[in-house]
Formats: C-alpha cells, sequence, structure tokens
C-alpha cells in the first residue's frame, strides 16, 4: 500500500469519525430535547386531567340549574340547535352538525356550573368549587396551580427531571407554600 | 686281608656279581681263594659297599649272571631279548602265547619265503586300501573292470592307429602345401623386414617433427606467458579499478539508504501523528456516542416514566 492511499484512507476515516460525532451529538441532543419534552408533557396531562375533572364537575353543577331556569334551558337549546345548523352548513354532514349542536348545548350547560374552584391535592385529587370546601380543609385554587405548573412544565423543558405524580404533587406544593 | 687294596677288592666284588667263581676270580685278578673267600663274606655281611648297587640286590645280581652264564648268553643279548619281548607285548603277544605264534609264522612262512617284500607288499596293499578309503575286494574289482576299459581302449587305439597311418597319407601332399607356405611366410618376413624399416624411417621423422612441433609449442608458451603477464598486469588495473568503483558505489548506496532511511522514519513518524489523531478522534467519537447512548436512555426511561405518570394521573383523578 503507498504512503498516498494510506494517508487517505487515513483522512477518510477522520472525516467519517468527525461525521459519526457530529451525528451522534445531535442525535443526543434530539433526545434530550425529546426527554424535557416527555417530562413537560407529565404537566400536560396533569393539567388535561384537572381540566376534565373541572368540566365533569361544572357539567354535574349545570344541569340543576338549568332545570329550575326554564329561561336558561330555552337559551341553551337555542344555542344547540344553532349549532346543529351552523354545523350542518359548515361540515354538511349530520353527525358532524349533531356533535356540533351537542358540544354548544355542552357549553351552555358548563357556563351555567362555572365557579371558581379549588384542587385538593391528597391520595385523590379532586377539583371541586371553592363554597363547597369548609375552611379548615386547605386547598388551592385552580388558576394559582395552572400557574405554578405552568413554571413546573419551563423547569422541564429546562432539563428538570420531574419523577413520578408524587414528586410533582410535592413540587406543587411547596411552589404553593 | 689288610694288604689288599680297596679297588682289588672292588675288582673281586665285580666278577663275584657277574657270576664268576672263585677259581674264575683268582685267575683273573690273582688273588688267592681264601681271600675272594673273606671279599664275598665281606660282601655278604655289608662289609664292603659296593658304589651303585644296593645290598639287598647282590644276590639277585649273582643269580642272574649265573643263570646267563649257563644259558651263553651275553648281558647285552638278555637287553636285546627284553626289548624283543616288549615289541611283542606291544602286539598283544604274551610270553604264554609266545611259543604258539612262532609255530604259526613258521607254518605261515616257509624258510624260502620272501619275507620282506611280503611285508612290503602287505604295507603297501594297506597304504592303498587306506588311501582310497575302500576295500581289497573293491579295489580287486574296480582293476578288473578297469582291465576290461583298458581292453577295450586298445581296440579303440588300433583303430585310432589305422586312422593315424591313413592320415599320414593324406599328410604327405599337405606336407608338401606347408613347405610352399612356409617359403612364403619366408617371403612376407623380408617384406615384413622392409616395412618395418620403412616403419622405423617414418618413426624416426615423426619424432622430428614432434620435436620440431615441442620447439614450436615452447616458443608459443613463452609468448603467451608474455601475453599472460600483461594480461595479468591489466588485471591487477582493472582491479584496482573496480575496488574504487566498488567503494563509491557502496558509498553512494550507504548515501541512499541513509536518505531513505530518513525519508522512511519521517513517513513513520507522519503516520503515527495521523493515527495518533485518528485515536483522538474515534475517542471523542466513542465518547459522543456514549454520551449519545445515554441521552437514548434517558429517553426511553423519561417514555417509561411518562407512561407510568399518566397511570397514576389516571388513579389518583376520579373521573365521571
Amino acid at each position: 500500500m503507498s504512503n498516498y492511499t494510506l494517508f487517505k484512507i487515513l483522512e477518510h476515516l477522520r472525516q467519517e469519525l468527525a461525521l459519526t460525532e457530529v451525528k451522534a451529538r445531535e442525535i443526543g441532543d434530539h433526545f434530550e430535547v425529546l426527554r424535557r419534552e416527555t417530562e413537560s408533557i407529565k404537566v400536560d396531562a396533569l393539567q388535561n386531567y384537572l381540566e376534565k375533572q373541572k368540566k365533569s364537575a361544572a357539567r354535574d353543577r349545570g344541569i340543576p340549574s338549568l332545570i329550575k331556569n326554564r329561561k336558561r334551558m330555552r337559551d341553551s337549546l337555542i344555542v344547540a340547535a344553532g349549532g346543529f345548523i351552523l354545523g350542518g352548513l359548515l361540515t354538511r354532514d349530520k353527525f358532524g352538525a349533531l356533535t356540533a349542536g351537542m358540544s354548544g348545548f355542552d357549553g351552555m350547560v358548563q357556563g351555567f356550573g362555572e365557579s371558581k374552584w379549588c384542587v385538593l391535592l391528597g391520595k385523590k385529587i379532586l377539583v371541586v368549587p371553592e363554597e363547597m370546601v369548609s375552611p379548615q380543609v386547605t386547598c388551592i385554587t385552580l388558576d394559582n396551580l395552572y400557574k405554578t405548573m405552568e413554571e413546573l412544565k419551563n423547569r422541564a423543558l429546562s432539563g428538570a427531571n420531574l419523577g413520578n405524580i408524587d414528586d410533582v404533587i410535592s413540587k406543587l406544593k411547596q411552589r404553593q407554600d | 686281608m689288610n694288604e689288599i687294596t680297596r679297588t682289588k677288592r672292588l675288582e673281586v666284588a665285580h666278577y663275584y656279581l657277574l657270576g664268576y667263581t672263585y677259581r674264575e676270580i683268582e685267575e683273573e685278578t690273582g688273588i688267592s681263594h681264601g681271600s675272594i673267600a673273606n671279599i664275598v663274606s665281606e660282601i655278604e655281611n655289608s662289609a664292603l659297599n659296593i658304589p651303585g648297587t644296593s645290598f639287598d640286590q647282590i644276590n639277585d645280581l649273582r643269580q642272574l649272571s649265573s643263570d646267563l652264564k649257563k644259558s651263553g648268553l651275553k648281558p647285552s643279548q638278555t637287553l636285546l631279548g627284553i626289548t624283543f619281548l616288549q615289541r611283542l607285548q606291544s602286539f598283544q603277544i604274551t610270553p604264554e602265547h609266545l611259543e604258539a605264534w612262532s609255530e604259526l609264522i613258521k607254518k605261515l612262512l616257509p624258510p624260502d619265503f620272501p619275507v620282506n617284500e611280503f611285508f612290503e607288499s602287505a604295507r603297501r596293499l594297506h597304504d592303498l586300501e587306506t588311501s582310497q578309503d575302500k576295500s581289497f575286494e573293491t579295489i580287486t574289482e574296480e582293476y578288473k573292470s578297469n582291465c576290461q576299459r583298458i581292453e577295450k581302449l586298445k581296440g579303440e587305439a588300433d583303430s585310432l592307429n589305422e586312422a593315424k597311418s591313413q592320415l599320414s597319407n593324406e599328410i604327405k601332399p599337405l606336407s608338401s602345401q606347408l613347405e610352399t607356405l612356409k617359403q612364403e611366410k619366408v617371403r612376407l618376413e623380408n617384406d615384413v623386414q622392409i616395412q618395418s624399416a620403412k616403419a622405423q624411417e617414418l618413426k624416426s621423422r615423426l619424432k622430428e617433427a614432434e620435436a620440431k612441433g615441442v620447439r614450436d609449442l615452447v616458443r608459443e608458451k613463452s609468448i603467451l606467458n608474455g601475453e599472460i603477464k600483461e594480461l595479468e598486469k591489466k588485471k591487477g588495473i582493472l582491479l584496482g579499478e573496480i575496488d574504487n568503483s566498488i567503494s563509491s558505489t557502496s558509498q553512494r548506496i550507504k548515501a541512499i539508504t541513509q536518505e531513505a532511511t530518513s525519508q522512511i522514519q519521517e513517513q513513520v513518524t507522519s503516520i503515527r501523528n495521523q493515527f495518533d489523531s485518528l485515536l483522538v478522534d474515534a475517542v471523542n467519537t466513542g465518547v459522543a456516542v456514549g454520551e449519545m447512548r445515554q441521552m437514548v436512555k434517558k429517553g426511553e426511561d423519561s417514555e417509561k416514566g411518562l407512561g407510568n405518570f399518566i397511570r397514576e394521573v389516571r388513579d389518583r383523578f376520579e373521573v365521571k
């Protein structure tokens, strides 16, 4: 093998190694980004469940109010029908129109049950209206919790490891304190 | 008695032992009868010692001498007889068989029988049997058969003699031819002599030519020796030139080798540096790959953690 060929092979190897190093670092960085986003998704997931819990509670509170108040019932049905028609016009689909109409009705129902919400972070996580919580029980308002969760999410995106649900709840409580 | 000397007395004793009577001793020695008796008395009483004879043998010797004298025999003849008797005993013929043996000999051998020839013939016959390792009968049979063969051969010889005489008659013309051939041979021998002389002459000429050739060769050899010396001189010069050329070539080779060695060293150093650099790059790449693997592992762990987290969150919430 001539020296020229050897040097050429060595140079080629160096280039390959440099490329491999760059690629490895890029992949590592991508995985790090993914990991951070995965950590932040924990906060999103918690927020999502809290939101669902809140909507469910609002719905529970809105339906009795709707039954008691005929005017509200009529307005809700009008909104549902309007949503149905609008949805039908927009989508030209019966099911799509129905979904749009029901969504509008549900929104109306939830709106009637709207309140200031508190979160109880115990063995079970509960989202309850503030007026239902006795003064002896310490609770966190949902808005404050959301703010705190936003901070936690930023920390996760910065690289912090949030851990399991207990760790997250503990961190949220510390922030509230 | 005292007047008789010892020598005289021993002489008397000698004759006494030979069996001589007193009278005979007296005649031989001249000593008186009485003195002789006294001397004999001394011998018998062992007063006179006879050298070479013991006392107990004296009577036996006297008796033996008397018997021999009576038989008319001398001691030398007795010795001969004893020798003969010993010979006969060696042939297993003892004295008691002696008479019978003598009679047998007389019967076998008449007075005019040629004893010497007989024994010589017997001996030869014995030698013949021993040498041939055959019995007399076998030899006799062979002799007879040989005689018959001889007779037969004689007949053949006669017929051959006849043939010989016939051939002799035939030889005569051949002899004349032989004579002619002999003359021819003489003539040829003369020719050969002439040719030999010519050959001798040629040989001498050849020798001269050889001598001349040798001289020419010697001259050429001297010329060639001169040329060889000249060539050796040239060879010495050429060897010197070759040595110089070899030394300069070896110096050039050495210089080229040194230069090549330094170039190889430089290249080796360069290759080593390249390899070192490559090694550093490989290490860095390995570190990067390791870090990437750690990141991947963390990502995987985070994914699993997210799944668990969502399950835990779901368990914590009582969604209606």
